[in-house]
């Protein structure tokens, strides 16, 4: 009769301590994922300005290494795309009529278009504003590599 | 009743005559409205909230000093904004009160007019909450410059964030969250650690008490395949494994080093050792990074209590005479561990780079410069040019967490395998037992981890109630900040104060430690027969002198905390 209760209690100890450590780790473990969650605000601006639309190049075609981007004046408007490849974020080199990739090696035609892979997307559209007052602003969403 | 409402017209026609007759009079008689009248329709003030939040105070202050310029929505001196004066004030300029010419009880405004505070593109040129606050108390109102208080500033700061739906209004801004906080972006900080930190420290408690009732059945366990089983020694006499001998100080250190070791790990994810952004990435620790505050709070609480323990463990070891052969040389390895423990506790402080740590960075390292011969070229190594900056951090930084950490374990593991190759705890030799009782490793197991797990709870409770201290960064010019030593270097703080800076501030210390080492080697010792209990006759002059030298310290400390 002894010997059976203290083994039971032997038993409830043991699992309570277990239980109470084990819930303690878990906690922790908890405590630790949300510790690394923290992404801070990115400071990098999204909306670039271009200038006055009226002074835009002759030529039609504008390239902002900032962005970077590549702006295009068609008989449809302005048009923007980015430079950044859609394989793995390397800056396009702008080629003869294109862009290529100086790390994988993938091309794009002017308009933006995959030629060659690695890369398998077009280039990034990007949003262009002209404003009431003329001006031209391009905007990118965060996030992109 | 008809005579009532007879009356009430009377009146009111009196009234409206009057308001009438003053109406025609005022343009004739008020050429020139006095200030602040210049505004033809002041807006009303902002509502009184109660209890009012910073920003509420903020737009109080602000409404009564900054919006005659920045407008009452932040828009600045701008086109819409002077509309809201008199026709003769819309021109601040050419108005004869605030151009080139301004009267002495006036001030001129720049050109370029008051910047707009709110909206698209408004305060270009700040970061953070901090160095918006800095330049409003620094700079604002221009006339009189600088006459806002540190929390009028802050409240300011506040409004405009608020203005800007920018940092997050529950926070309140301060110097040492403020770096933390971006002006042009919303931030949501992380609910409070405190309910975690309860959480936790109640599942060790509970842990504990497990522990501490299943005494009977927990030490029949014995396993060997463990490594943690194996550090230990089979068994050890009874009498010394009682807290009342070793006062559990030994194990205490190791377990704030395994804190320390945990928490700084973590804290180098968002430490930045930078001094343009070393405090703010401290203070983002401490805001917004979830737990981050308890992490970094725990981190700062071990390392006080590790000081205190390896004093108190240091006490024990002179007042037991435990330093007696075969001891004498696992005794300069603590020592040695001492030294280190200051010198980490003193780079840790420093990597603050805040305020508070201005005058113990320079009273620190000119100390140096002090020494003979060698000074000169220890501070350049220590400091990594020829006053502290940049490089200074980043050596600090290095020291702390790779030199010193390294070295530091190095001594740990050293030190704990000499306690096992010089017999264990010191104790009697065999024959001299009067108690021959002995407990064995599955016992002390327990009591170390029952031990560590009510250390870790009360260590969790500290951390969570009592934040460690962050200010300001460390920027150039402003001389304010604390003039103090960090706690355990106050004794040098006073000895200091008496004369030469070399003998009084570094022989001194020097001596005094090699004062402590040298108790084993040249007083006498206590017998083997009378180790294992307190005070033995056999070493009564090395415990008076190091019982001395102990109070004095912290006489000394005291003192230097009092003044």
């Amino acid at each position: 009769m002894t010997e059976r209760s203290a083994l039971s209690r032997a038993k409830f100890l043991r699992l309570g301590s277990r239980i109470a450590l084990g819930l303690a780790g878990i906690l922790g473990l908890g405590g630790l994922v949300r510790f690394f969650s923290h992404s801070p605000e990115t400071g990098s601006p999204t909306s670039f300005h271009l200038g006055p639309a009226a002074e835009f190049p002759p030529a039609g075609k504008l390239t902002r290494p900032d962005i970077p981007a590549v702006i295009l004046k068609t008989a449809q408007g302005f048009q923007a795309f980015s430079l950044i490849c859609t394989h793995l974020g390397c800056t396009l080199e702008e080629d003869s009529g294109g862009y290529s990739c100086p790390c994988h090696g993938s091309v794009f035609a002017e308009d933006g278009s995959v030629i060659k892979g690695p890369a398998r997307e077009d280039l990034q559209i990007l949003e262009v504003e002209l404003t009431p007052e003329g001006e031209l602003w391009v905007h990118k969403q965060g996030g992109e590599i | 009743m008809p005579i009532q409402f007879r009356k009430l017209i009377l009146i009111s026609a009196a009234l409206f005559l009057l308001g009438g007759a003053l109406g025609w009079a005022g343009p004739a008689s008020a050429s020139r409205p006095e200030h602040p009248a210049a505004l033809s329709t002041r807006p009303s003030p902002p509502p009184t909230v109660y209890p009012p939040s910073q920003s509420d105070t903020g737009a109080q202050v602000y409404w009564g000093m900054c919006q005659d310029c920045h407008g009452d929505q932040g828009q600045g001196l701008a086109a819409e904004w002077r509309a809201a004066y008199a026709p003769d004030y819309q021109n601040c300029w050419a108005a004869g009160c605030h151009g080139e010419d301004a009267p002495s009880n006036s001030f001129t405004i720049p050109e370029a007019g008051a910047p707009a505070l709110a909206g698209p593109g408004a305060l270009p040129r700040f970061s953070t909450a901090l160095e918006l606050g800095a330049y409003i108390q620094e700079n604002m109102p221009l006339f009189p410059t600088g006459s806002l208080t540190e929390d009028q500033a802050w409240e300011l700061t506040a409004y405009l964030l608020s203005l800007n739906a920018a940092g997050n209004p529950s926070l309140t801004l301060s110097s040492t969250n403020s770096g933390a906080i971006p002006v042009h972006s919303q931030i949501s900080p992380p609910e409070s650690s405190l309910p975690g930190a309860l959480l936790l420290s109640l599942c060790l408690i509970l842990g504990a008490v497990g522990c501490s009732a299943g005494k009977k059945y927990l030490q029949t366990k014995t396993g060997t395949g463990n490594f943690y089983l194996h550090l230990h020694p089979a068994t050890i006499p009874a009498n010394q494994a009682r807290f009342g001998y070793t006062l559990g100080a030994g194990g205490l250190a190791a377990f704030f080093c395994l804190v320390l070791l945990i928490t700084g790990l973590l804290e180098t994810y968002y430490y930045l050792p930078d001094p343009g952004g070393a405090a703010e990435s401290i203070q983002t620790l401490a805001t917004l990074v979830p737990y981050g505050d308890l992490v970094r709070n725990a981190h700062f609480w071990s390392a006080q209590l590790l000081v205190l323990a390896l004093m108190v463990h240091l006490g024990r070891i002179i007042l037991t005479g435990a330093y007696a052969p075969p001891r004498r040389f696992n005794y300069l390895l603590g020592m040695t561990l001492l030294v280190m423990a200051l010198l980490l506790d003193f780079t840790g402080y420093l990597l603050r780079w805040d305020q508070g740590v201005r005058w113990a960075l320079v009273v620190g390292t000119n100390l140096l410069k002090t020494i003979p011969g060698i000074g000169e070229r220890l501070y350049y190594f220590v400091i990594g040019g020829p006053e502290p900056g940049p490089t200074s951090l980043i050596r600090f930084y290095s020291w702390h967490i790779y030199g010193l950490t390294t070295l530091f374990a190095g001594v740990t593991v050293w030190h704990i395998f000499r306690v096992r190759r010089d017999g264990g705890v010191s104790a009697p030799p065999a024959g001299h037992r009067q108690a021959r009782k002995r407990i064995p490793r599955a016992e002390l197991i327990r009591k170390e981890v029952l031990s560590m797990l009510i250390g870790g709870a009360l260590l969790l409770l500290l951390s969570a109630v009592f934040p460690a201290p962050i200010d300001k960064p460390l920027a150039g010019g402003s001389l304010s900040g604390d003039s103090g030593a960090p706690w355990f270097f106050l004794w040098i703080q006073e000895t200091l104060k008496l004369g030469d800076p070399f003998l009084w501030g570094v022989a001194l210390p020097l001596l005094v430690v090699i004062a402590l080492g040298v108790l084993p080697f040249i007083f006498p010792n206590a017998k083997p027969e009378e180790l294992g209990r307190w005070l033995p006759a056999g070493n009564r002059l090395g415990q008076i002198i190091g019982a001395a030298l102990i109070a004095i310290l912290f006489l000394l400390t005291l003192l230097g905390w009092l003044s």
